[in-house]
């Protein structure tokens, strides 16, 4: 009876540890969540971040914005902050759409160069929803950088240089606003990214070191005071980019560059923009190394500089640039005609002179035949 | 060659002549068109402009754009041959036509609705004929957003009140000049890179700017947290597509370029309206119905000074927006005079 009663009141204790167990283990998960949040979301930052931006690959590296954008957001339901992650995936996201929205404006310069209207039409509405959904994305990543940096173009936020992205997801997240809003007006505003981004972004650059970054931030800076007459403070913003790009170079780093021969093609700056491009050739072939740790940022730039290109070879040969060729299309100089201008001076050319008949012949060497008049041998 | 030859080379050449038009059509006739937009190929009008590209390659036009953000770069290429269409402003295009830049005449045209029935009016094809002056011809007209007086002040809300305070004034614009000075105010140069500059930093006591320079160049430092903005267009500002005539274009060109204008007036208007409705709700200076009529003197007595004295308006195009006003109300106080 009182072994009974033993086996009973242990397995009473059994039962009652294994419910305390399943109760604190049912507790636990909502942090197990959140802290799977918290871990990914450093993870992206600390290493996914770094060792997609080592590889040239563009498509990968946006097509990893695409795939892991939602995933790493998602985490934000559980209260993980996920705002600095965020900014890197959606501005990668944002780099696919761009392409998409670059490769309908080719084709809608191909099919003017040949007079079908009714196909530039389709490219023209195509690339106007890729700039939509490049806009968005873009300030998706913007607005990141306000969750998690504040308001940019008040004061600095305090950038972490031990933890090495900050100073440049920050930088990343201002361009995304520029972007933004960029490809809203490309898209005829249909994104409606807020008007007033660009002084606030202008200002902000001047928070992230620009000798350290490429010179980036003072050609974000400049590029915007181009665009805007009186948003800057004075100074040539033109000499700005120029100098940034040059930093850029020695720096194996094409993105001022890139914004340099962007800013000149939409200003209509076309000989500059040519020039600018071409100094990228030239600096590609001289085999001087390019930045390996930023990779996809240098070759995210050669993308843009490269689509300047493109457009100018579409529009005037029907198809985009040649794949080594980083010149625009040589304008050959028109014939002016002329060629008459000094008969007037000089008179006809004099008849050609007769031969001289009583000179010697030719002392022929041994062996060869003697040549006839009309210049066949005779063997 | 014999007939059978004959006959085969034949069914070739028409073989490949059906293969060539089934594929690519005939490209029309290349032509160069400057686009003034201050955002260069950024910018909404250069946008604007690429869908117009496409509807002209259907006209028999193959445009190449140009982005120009300096508008009088783009007016002097244009008068110089380098481009062979220009899109400028109203005041720009005062050389060019007297007739059709008179439609930038301050208070004029009140409303989006009015200026849409002057761009109907001259998308019809008897109208042609008030779009070409001397060499040139407006080929459409396009609507850029209506401009408003900016203050730093709300008290600066009336006519008398304007007396003694600078504003902002661009230099080239002569009809604006003559408006602050019978305004009673005072003329502060100014240009399209300084005029915000001025305001924000409180040289000047007003400035006036379509709603879309509101975000890009903060006016609302300027306006700060006593100024606003009046709500009562100054003018209504557009660019207008200028050509030359004595260059050759396809049959029926100009007429099919300012139906496209009217058609897409809409899209365009739609733009500026957006841009108004992101100036926040804080800022609008409401007019009183008593201060609107004292303005609205004021604008035609600047106007009928600017027809008849400097002589930088056209007498038919004022009397043409007259009676557009007079027919959206007419119980207006000039529709009862005939000083236009």
């Amino acid at each position: 009876m009182q072994v009974k009663a033993l086996s009973e009141r242990e397995a009473l204790m059994k039962r009652m540890v294994a419910f305390a167990g399943l109760a604190l283990m049912l507790s636990a998960g909502c942090n197990l969540q959140k802290m799977t949040g918290d871990m990914m979301a450093e993870f992206a930052v600390e290493h996914t971040f770094p060792y997609t931006m080592s590889s040239s690959d563009v498509d990968q590296g946006c097509e990893a914005g695409v795939s892991m954008g939602g995933f790493l957001g998602s985490y934000s339901r559980v209260e993980t902050d996920t705002s600095r992650a965020s900014i890197v995936s959606s501005l990668s996201a944002a780099m696919c759409a761009e392409a998409e929205a670059f490769e309908a404006e080719l084709r809608r310069l191909r099919a003017l160069h040949e007079g079908r209207t009714g196909e530039a039409l389709d490219a023209l509405i195509l690339e106007k929803q890729k700039h939509r959904l490049a806009a968005e994305r873009n300030y998706a990543a913007y607005l990141n950088v306000v969750k998690a940096y504040g308001e940019p173009g008040k004061k600095c936020p305090k950038l972490d240089s031990e933890d090495y992205p900050d100073d440049l997801l920050y930088l990343l997240g201002l361009s995304s606003g520029m972007l933004a809003m960029v490809h809203d007006r490309h898209a005829g505003g249909a994104a409606g990214i807020p008007m007033d981004l660009p002084p606030k972004i202008a200002r902000a650059a001047k928070c992230v070191n620009n000798d350290a970054w490429w010179g980036m931030p003072a050609a974000m800076k400049a590029a915007i005071e181009i665009a805007i007459p009186g948003a800057g403070e004075g100074g040539d913003p033109w000499a700005v980019l120029k100098e940034s790009a040059t930093l850029g170079d020695s720096k194996g780093m094409s993105m001022a560059r890139a914004l340099l021969v962007q800013t000149a093609g939409a200003t209509g700056e076309h000989d500059m923009m040519c020039a600018a491009a071409a100094k990228h050739g030239e600096l590609l072939a001289s085999g001087e190394a390019r930045n390996s740790k930023f990779a996809l940022l240098d070759a995210y730039g050669a993308v843009l500089l490269r689509h300047e290109l493109n457009k100018d070879w579409t529009k005037q040969k029907g198809h985009r640039a040649p794949v080594d060729a980083w010149t625009c299309v040589e304008i050959e100089e028109e014939d002016e005609g002329g060629d008459d201008l000094l008969d007037d001076m000089l008179g006809s050319d004099p008849p050609p002179k007769a031969p001289v008949e009583d000179s010697p012949p030719e002392a022929r060497p041994e062996g060869e035949p003697e040549a006839s008049e009309s210049g066949a041998t005779t063997p | 060659m014999n007939n059978v030859s004959l006959r085969i080379s034949l069914l070739g050449l028409a073989a490949l002549m059906l293969l060539a038009s089934s594929g690519t059509a005939v490209a029309g006739e290349a032509k160069t068109l400057c686009v003034f937009d201050l955002s260069g190929a950024n910018g909404d009008a250069f946008a604007s402009m690429k869908e117009y590209q496409v509807a002209a390659a259907g006209w028999g036009v193959d445009f190449e754009l140009k982005p120009y953000t300096d508008e009088l770069a783009a007016t002097e290429d244009f008068k110089a041959g380098k481009c062979d269409a220009a899109l400028i402003t109203g005041v720009r295009a005062r050389p060019f036509n007297k007739f059709t830049s008179t439609i930038e005449a301050m208070g004029a045209l009140p409303e989006y609705g009015n200026l849409k029935k002057v761009v109907k009016a001259f998308s019809k094809a008897k109208a042609r004929k008030l779009m070409i002056q001397g060499d040139y011809e407006v080929a459409g007209i396009f609507p850029l957003g209506a401009v408003y007086l900016y203050v730093n002040d709300k008290s600066i809300n009336t006519k008398e009140a304007l007396a003694g305070k600078k504003i902002a004034t661009f230099s080239f614009d002569e009809a604006a000049r003559v408006m602050v000075d019978v305004a009673g105010a005072s003329y502060a140069a100014a240009d399209i890179s300084t005029f915000a500059g001025m305001f924000n930093n409180g040289s000047v006591d007003a400035c006036y700017a379509p709603a879309a320079a509101y975000g890009p160049l903060e006016l609302h430092k300027g306006l700060g947290s006593n100024g606003g903005v009046i709500k009562f267009p100054l003018a209504m500002l557009t660019l207008q597509l200028v050509i030359r005539t004595g260059d050759s274009w396809p049959e029926g060109f100009q007429d099919a370029s300012r139906a496209y204008a009217y058609d897409h007036f809409n899209d365009l208007v739609k733009l500026a309206k957006k841009a108004e409705k992101a100036i926040p709700g804080k800022y609008w200076i409401e007019i009183k119905d008593e201060d609107r009529a004292r303005y609205e003197e004021l604008f035609r007595d600047v106007r009928v000074r600017l027809r008849d004295k400097e002589k930088v308006f056209d007498k038919s195009m004022l009397k043409l927006m007259r009676k557009i006003r007079c027919k959206a109300d007419a119980t207006r106080a000039e529709c009862s005079q005939e000083r236009e």
